[in-house]
Formats: structure tokens, sequence, C-alpha cells
């Protein structure tokens, strides 16, 4: 049971993340490499509040996030005013991401590579769950107001969106923002839940889980990236009598879904009550 | 009376190409203005402008008596210029409802929070926005085609939807790139007929670029000719295709034309 719950927390800590990301990458467009820096500093931000200076769990979390928020703005003016295309700007914030793992092994408040250890554990399978229902309440109601069809239309066609009064500096500016607070958020529950937290495990390897999460999941839905990224950490688990080759696995169900899915599992569609009644009577 | 749209010497280079020297014309409120010119003109180019997609390199732009040329374009969208592409630019994936949609959102004042709350404010405002949609999709006769995704719509309706949308943004003056390429006869009468509807109804002013002659002489009131970035020609439809610069710029020089023969016969 304890393993379960393990596995279910692991995941659904990752799915937080995934839900900011796929703002970014699958209602806006953008692509990134440098978000596990964001759930870094979300990490450090809450852990050293909790740590510290004993603030309240929920506080932490909250400043956490808000802290990863503002980092984003600082990065996000130069990054996206330079308009940079999609590429470029990943490769760009895959160098950020970079720098803050090297900034976070060197400042004397993270106690460099030593990490943080002894964390007040906090994060259990009610907090997780509070926090995924909070992220999807917010991800949903932003992606039906004005600001999230914004993001489509920047997404679907940026030069025809700007024709149409769409401000797109505002618009990736704040997408930007958005999905940086979210992995914040993920972040910090990381950080109470292993209780332990060094620059080493927000590498490279985590921004990109995080992306091909969203866009195996499919772009432009909230549902889809959710379920691919538990199916990403379940199958590694469920094959786990099989070694290393459980890592092919991963690799071939990647492989699969971009053979036969190639806009995602759920590309451009939600999972919801709505679709699931509409499809029954399709097939009436 | 106060011309709606005015270039002042507009001059525009890339690098070190001049794409657009000298320009200089005024649109009057209610006209619609013909740009024709070959390929190459500088005709897009001048939409570009016009809409602050391109900065222009000297000159002024002004748009009821202020200028705009410093403006982003979405800021000269809230002033009331819309304008359609000569290579149909809808949201694809994205129903027809929703593509109009789209242009009618700069009226929601909302702010962030009223949309993660969904406060009554927000509610109302959105339920505005779908009405008004879909009334402007009744009035183009669309609203068969609601919940169509819009690149499964057939070419024709595609380009209808396209001004659909530019129409959201209620705006002044309406810039038109090619609205009837690639159509057939038939439909180039469609949207002749379409053009003259939209231009009574909300009272537009209309710029539009087309190569085919039937459009422009049975629309325009007046017609610019551009040929390699500089205006050749100004005047009415009727006349202006007996224009001498004209002439040589579709279909080349007499002199230069005996040049080649020349040159050819001795070969």
């Amino acid at each position: 049971m304890e393993y379960i719950s393990t596995i279910f927390i692991v995941a659904s800590i990752n799915v937080v993340a995934v839900i900011g990301m796929t703002i970014f990458t699958g209602f806006t467009g953008l692509f990134s490499f440098g978000h596990a820096a964001f759930i870094a500093i979300g990490a450090y931000g809450a852990a050293i509040l909790t740590y510290f200076y004993h603030f309240p769990f929920i506080l932490a979390l909250i400043f956490g996030s808000l802290l990863a928020g503002l980092i984003s703005l600082l990065v996000g003016y130069p990054t996206i005013k330079g308009n940079l295309g999609s590429d470029y700007l990943a490769v760009a914030l895959l160098g950020f991401g970079e720098a803050v793992r090297v900034i976070l092994e060197n400042l004397k408040i993270t106690q460099g590579a030593r990490g943080l250890p002894g964390i007040r554990i906090c994060c259990t399978v009610p907090v997780v769950i509070i926090a995924i229902i909070i992220s999807v309440l917010i991800a949903r109601n932003l992606i039906y107001s004005k600001y999230g069809r914004r993001m489509v239309e920047v997404r679907e066609d940026a030069v025809a969106a700007e024709m149409l009064g769409v401000p797109l500096f505002k618009t990736k500016y704040f997408s930007f923002f958005i999905s940086a607070i979210f992995c914040g958020l993920s972040g910090g529950l990381f950080a109470h839940y292993y209780g332990f937290i060094q620059p080493a495990m927000f590498t490279l390897e985590q921004s990109t889980q995080i992306l091909t999460s969203v866009v195996c999941g499919g772009i432009g839905s909230i549902t889809g990236p959710i379920v691919a990224t538990y199916i990403f950490v379940f199958i590694p688990e469920v094959f786990r009598f099989a070694k290393l080759w459980r890592l092919v696995f991963y690799g071939a169900a990647l492989v699969l879904t971009m053979i036969f899915r190639p806009s995602g599992l759920m590309g451009y569609k939600e999972i919801g009550f709505h679709s699931l009644v509409a499809k029954i009577k399709r097939v009436e | 009376m106060l011309p709606l749209l005015e270039l002042q010497q507009v001059e525009k280079t890339f690098g070190g190409i001049c794409a657009l020297s000298d320009i200089s014309f005024t649109v009057n409120k209610n006209e619609i203005i013909g740009l024709i010119g070959p390929n190459g003109a500088g005709k897009t180019t001048i939409f570009n402008l016009v809409t602050g997609a391109y900065n222009i390199s000297s000159g002024l732009i002004l748009l009821n008596g202020k200028p705009i040329n410093k403006k982003r374009p979405d800021q000269i969208v809230n002033l009331g210029v819309a304008r359609t592409f000569q290579n149909i630019r809808l949201f694809k994936k994205l129903t027809v409802l929703n593509n109009v949609k789209a242009s009618l959102y700069h009226k929601a004042k909302y702010n962030i929070f009223d949309a993660l709350l969904k406060t009554g404010n927000y509610k109302k405002l959105e339920k505005d926005i779908d009405e008004e949609a879909r009334i402007l999709l009744k009035q183009m006769e669309l609203d068969e085609y609601v919940e169509i995704q819009a690149d499964n719509l057939a070419y024709g309706l595609q380009r209808k939807l396209e001004i659909t949308r530019a129409l959201g943004l209620s705006p002044e003056l309406l810039l038109l790139d090619e609205p009837a390429a690639g159509m057939n006869p038939k439909e180039v009468i469609n949207i002749i007929d379409l053009i003259k509807k939209v231009h009574s109804e909300y009272r537009l002013t209309i710029i539009i670029i087309e190569h085919h002659m039937k459009v422009i002489t049975s629309l325009c009131s007046n017609v610019i000719v551009l040929n390699f970035g500089k205006k050749i020609a100004e005047g009415p439809a009727e006349e202006i295709h007996k224009n001498s610069k004209v002439i040589e710029a579709y279909l080349g020089n007499s002199t230069q034309k005996k040049k080649t023969e020349i040159a050819y016969a001795n070969n």
C-alpha cells in the first residue's frame, strides 16, 4: 500500500508541474528545456522557509511558487521580449536552467551541493490530491477565459492573432509566468515529500520529462498530459522485474505514441463527462 | 473632410533593398480603394506597414489625423484597422465560432481574477461575446457551420470567415489582401456582392489588393497602381487601364519589346 501511495505521490507532484508546462507548451505553443529550474526555485524557496524560518507548510508553498513566478518575470522579459523563435527560446531557457543549478550549488543559504537534509515531511496523499484539484481548476478556468483563448490563438497563428488585437508579448509573458508558478508549487511539494533536496535533482532530464509528458499527452489538452504523466511514472514501475530493460519500455511507449497518435494521446481534446456522453451517443 | 488614412512619403527598405519609396496617398471615409500592380510591387508591404507588422523607414502614416507608425499591431487594431491575408490565416484547429470570438475578446473587460473565480461579470461578458459572434455569423450566412473546425470549410467559405472575423473587430478601415484569389468566376461574383454588402452595412472604408480586374472595376472608386515600390498612377477604375505607364508595367515597354525582338532576330 505504501508502495502504491509513494508512486502516486511522486507522479502527482510531476502532474502539478506538467499542468504548468501544458499551459506554456500545449496552449501557447512555446517550448522550454529549463522548467526544472522553476521546480528547483520553488523547492528551495519553500524548503528554506520551513527549514530555517519555521514557516507553516502552506504559506511556504505559496511563497515558493511566487518566488518561481517572480524569477520567471525576470528571465522572461529578455527572452520572450526578444521574440526568439520557438526552438531558440527552448535553448535560451535550457541555459537558464543550467545556470540556476550552478547558482544553487554555490549559494550559502542552499548549502551548496550538499543540499538541504531533514526538511519537514508534510506532503501526503490528501495534500497532493488537493494540489492537483486546485491546479486543474485554475488551469481550466484560465484556458476557457480570454487569456487562455489568446494563448491558443498565439499558438495557432501568431501573425493573425496579432492582427486581431492580441498583445503577443503580454500573452506569452503571462503564460510563462503561470507555468513557472505551477512548477514552483510542484517543487515545494517535492521538497516536502522527499525531505531532502540538492541541486543535482533538478537537471535537464527533469525538464525533458515534463515536456515529454505534455507532448505525448497531447498539445492543447489538460487531461491528456495528466494521464500521460501517470502512465510514464507507472510503466517503469510495472516493468520493474525487467530491471534495466524497463527504460526500454519507457522509450517504446514514447515512440509508439509518436507513431500512432502524432498529436498526443488527447491532442486538442479533453477527457470529461461531456465528451464521454458524446462518444457513447455517436456509437449508438 | 478629414481623410481616414493618409500616407506621406512612406519609404520602406529591407536591408539594402528598397521595397517602397515615396508612397503618398489618402483614403477618404467610406471609399473603396483598389491597390493593384504586378507581383512584388509592394502592395502587401503597404498593408504590413499600415497594420504595424513592419516599421516604416521614413515618412508618416496618419489614421484620423494621428500618426500610427510607431504603434504595435494590436494597438493599431484597437484604433479600428482590420485586415485579411493573401494566404488565408484562420486558426485552423479552432471552430468557426471560436475564430470569430477571437476578434471579439478585445471588448471583454474582465480581469484575471474574474476569469479564475468565474464571477458574474465574467459569465455575463462571455455570454455577450458568444451571442455577438453568433449574430455576426448569422449576418454573414455562416451560421450553419458554427461548430465546424475552420480548416474543414470549403475555400470560399474560409475567405468569408476571414472577412467575418475581421468585422468582429468593428473596424473603420478594412484591408482586404486578394480576397478573390483562387476563386472561380461564380465565387468572384459572390465575393464582390459580399464586399458591397459589408461596405454599406458596416459603413466601412476598404482598401483592396486584387489581380482580378473585375473585382476592382465593380467595387473601387479609385485605383492606385504600384510598380517596383513606386506609385505609378492613380485614378478612377475605368480610366486607369488606359494609362500608358500602367500598360507598360503590366505588358512591358514597346521599345524594349522591339529591342528584344531585334536581339532574337540577330541571333
